[in-house]
């Protein structure tokens, strides 16, 4: 049994399935971005163990295809297994050997790029510092003491946990949270005769006597979904009130007890550094008499305290700020003439990746292309000498008997 | 039948040269063949007693990694310490804010002085848009108020000097005399600063009687340090309803501005404005037809001119731009009731249509946009225009 596994998971057949797969998936999640929109199919057919065409209370039944996720990690485990069983440490195999260990780094590497890796927006006006960035997709509910003189203390709940019914309780959150309704995609109205729209029990706040008007999930890449949740906080078991957040409102103050004041919001994710940028000066020109711009850029200052540095940067495309573990990319710009006259503060976007494994596919790349290298030289000097041979003279090896010629062809 | 892996040792014979020389030092050399062959040597004793081993070896990677992969999907509530946002400046205590005595200035900030010997003086803080004049100029008006004579331009270049406002270098100008303590009444020196940015000039300055300019020198160059121009235009766009209106603030939250009176359709759905440009925002659903959304902008000056905003609308529709001279093929006149007038595009892509009245009011421009289902546009051109018509603009009787 254990023998026939070990057979199934080392064979040859296992690994081209794998990549048949892999083709027809990249196939189909490549087509289904021009209905699902970008993120929901990369979440569907790639970021997912299985694809399911049906989707009932959130979760996909009968699987019909294997995901992303399912495909490379057999295809890992199949290389790394059938490796084992075949690897042998010799000279003409080092080729070989580099090429298998970049193709295993590369597909370790894909694996923890999808794990670690993080994309979000700094979006800055002109003369302002910032000290966080923005998850494009994610959004988040928070709690801020403001009680301090020299810092805020922010406590943040993922998105990923609010969910109907979700009972929430951690030592570090001022409330314990029953999450009592959650729509990832809503707008919110005034008007209780909008077609749609859905009271809450919400009975404190800013925002209690909105409706909630529901909206399926933006498929569209420059647009992201408005979460909005209806909860009820509790303190020391004790309820105080239920409080409707979105992601469009303002935030709304809860006093806990007689004293102590918390901001709740319910905002798109903030990822803070230890480090400020101050935008000094956005550049955007474009190709005269088009709308086609010609040099997006920015000149920003980098200031860190606690190592005491405060330089200028330019940041422009192609040429990112590389720093603290993350690279600032220039992503958009709103600062040209018809952004000023309308009276906008120039100021500019920039992406910030953070990748901790992005050099892995260059390293990856650099040992398959070593190892194909090598591969091809062995055999081509080997070439050469056995070509070498023959024109030197009469080959002894002829002489030789047929088993012995075999022998050395399977060295 | 337990099976086993024949061990190919040909390779390792092949390359398995006489082990070590004579010399102590070449026998520590290491010798691919020498690692070769041990390593092969035990890589094959570990296949023929392990084949389990390797087995489970690659159903543990595959666990791992399938752990790893469910385990980042759980997110954990997390705590962070953040430093508060710098304020918008920082003063001295014995600065003391103050109306503004700047003529049709709303948008400012000024802070009283006063030291012990009575003498008075002045800091303020003044934002300007489109204030494009050369720097002698400004010079100029500031020397004109101290009463000295008017500079050239290379005497302006010459008594500027560089000053740090907020993270920007801006210039600083040390006018009138450092003895004269003002006795007539009226500011004897200045010290000015100022910064051009993309679309407004920011002015400060300390006036005052000569020597409590001296002595508030320090501080002033701290405040200018200190300024952060994020937050200092908020706290000016929050003054703003309080005072007069301000051609700094035009563009300043139209939310902040007092309601129009208007009358919409009642089948049109209020739905919250998703920007700050946006003062209304409706949305209309026909059941068959599709769905259209109508929004209410009001912009500074002429928002940008027609033409740009005309392109900027083509393109959302999918629509190429056009050039200036065929701008009437999509425009039409738009009678509003009184004198006023505007002006109605209509464009539609195929897909979807656009429909907007620009109507010019004061120094601001009013867009009324409706985009949407081509069809539900064509119902609604009516409703619209008749909205367009309805709306009481502040000031109107």
């Amino acid at each position: 049994m254990i023998n026939r596994a070990l057979q199934i998971l080392t064979s040859l057949k296992l690994t081209v399935a794998c990549l048949a797969a892999a083709m027809l998936l990249v196939f189909f999640g490549t087509l289904a971005q021009v209905d699902e929109g970008l993120y929901a199919a990369q979440d569907r057919y790639f970021k997912s163990f299985f694809i399911s065409p049906l989707k009932v209370d959130k979760l996909w039944l009968l699987p019909i295809f294997p995901g992303g996720y399912t495909i490379g990690i057999v295809l890992l485990v199949n290389l790394i297994a059938a490796h084992g069983k075949r690897f042998q440490f010799t000279k003409r195999k080092i080729g070989i050997f580099l090429t298998h260990a970049g193709l295993i780094l590369l597909l370790l590497g894909q694996l923890l790029t999808d794990i670690l890796s993080r994309e979000s927006a700094l979006n800055f006006e002109e003369g302002e510092a910032k000290n966080y960035s923005v998850d494009f997709r994610k959004s988040e509910l928070v709690f801020i003491d403001k009680s301090a003189a020299k810092t805020n203390t922010v406590v943040s709940v993922p998105e990923s946990r609010l969910r109907k019914g979700a009972a929430l309780a951690d030592a570090n959150l001022p409330f314990q949270i029953q999450v009592r309704q959650y729509w990832p995609n809503a707008e919110l109205t005034a008007d209780p005769e909008i077609a749609g729209a859905v009271s809450t029990a919400a009975n404190q706040g800013d925002a209690k006597d909105f409706l909630v008007l529901p909206a399926p999930k933006t498929t569209e890449m420059d647009k992201r979904d408005l979460p909005c949740a209806v909860i009820e906080l509790f303190d020391g078991g004790q309820s105080i009130g239920i409080w409707l957040v979105s992601a469009i409102l303002n935030p709304q103050t809860v006093r806990r007890g007689e004293g102590k004041t918390f901001d709740l919001a319910l905002r798109f994710r903030r990822y803070y550094e230890p480090f400020s940028l101050t935008l000094l000066k956005a550049t955007h020109e474009k190709y005269k008499g088009t709308e086609n711009p010609k040099n997006f850029s920015s000149r920003v200052r980098l200031k860190n305290e606690k190592t005491n540095e405060d330089r200028e940067v330019l940041i422009y495309m192609n040429h990112p700020l590389r720093y603290g573990g993350l690279t600032f990319y220039q992503h958009q710009m709103a600062a040209d003439e018809a952004a000023v006259q309308q009276g906008h503060i120039p100021n500019s976007t920039l992406q910030v990746v953070r990748n901790p494994t992005w050099l892995t596919p260059y390293l990856a790349c650099l040992m398959v292309g070593t190892g194909l290298l090598v591969q091809f030289l062995t055999h081509l000097l080997g070439f050469l000498r056995k070509q070498k041979k023959k024109s030197a003279g009469p080959n002894k090896n002829e002489h030789q008997t047929p088993n012995a010629k075999t022998k050395r062809k399977t060295a | 039948m337990k099976k086993t892996y024949p061990i190919n040792s040909t390779a390792s014979v092949k390359f398995a040269l006489p082990a070590y020389s004579h010399s102590p030092l070449r026998a520590r050399r290491f010798r691919f063949a020498d690692f070769a062959s041990r390593t092969n040597a035990r890589i094959g004793r570990r296949r023929q007693a392990v084949p389990k081993q390797a087995c489970g070896m690659s159903l543990l990677i595959a666990l791992s990694l399938l752990s790893a992969s469910v385990g980042c999907f759980q997110e954990t509530i997390t705590v962070a310490k953040i430093p508060k946002e710098p304020p918008a400046y920082v003063v001295p205590d014995h600065w003391t804010p103050s109306p503004s005595r700047l003529p049709m200035h709303s948008a400012s900030l000024s802070f009283a002085i006063a030291d012990e010997h009575g003498r008075a003086g002045e800091v303020s803080v003044l934002p300007m848009r489109r204030f494009r004049v050369e720097d002698v100029e400004i010079v100029n008006i500031w020397r004109q108020q101290l009463g000295l004579e008017p500079a050239t331009s290379e005497q302006a270049a010459q008594d500027a000097s560089e000053v740090k406002i907020g993270p920007f270098n801006g210039k600083l100008f040390d006018l009138g005399s450092p003895n004269r303590n003002g006795d007539s009444g009226h500011a004897s020196r200045m010290l000015t600063a100022y910064l051009h940015q993309a679309n407004r000039t920011w002015f400060f300055k300390l006036s005052g009687p000569g020597r409590l300019v001296e002595t508030e020198k320090s501080a002033f160059l701290r405040f200018l340090e200190s300024v952060n121009f994020h937050k200092i235009q908020q706290d000016l766009q929050s003054l703003a309803p309080h005072q007069t209106a301000s051609p700094t603030l035009q563009t300043a939250a139209p939310r902040s501005r007092e309601a129009p009176q208007w009358e919409a359709p009642a089948s049109w759905q209020s739905a919250l404005p998703t920007s700050s440009m946006q003062l209304a925002r409706f949305r209309i659903s026909h059941s068959q037809a599709g769905a259209a959304e109508i929004t209410v902008s009001v912009l500074s000056g002429d928002g940008g001119g027609l033409l740009p905003n005309v392109n900027r609308w083509r393109r959302q529709i999918q629509l190429p731009p056009i050039e200036s001279e065929l701008l009437g093929d999509f425009t039409r006149q738009l009678v509003l009731d009184g004198e006023r007038k505007g002006v109605l595009v209509d464009m539609d892509g195929g897909q979807s249509r656009v429909l907007v009245a620009v109507v010019s009011v004061g120094e601001e421009t009013w867009f009324y946009k409706m985009t949407g289902a081509p069809d539900v546009v064509e119902k609604e051109i009516a409703a619209f225009t008749s909205f367009v018509r309805s709306v009481q603009y502040p000031g109107d009787d």
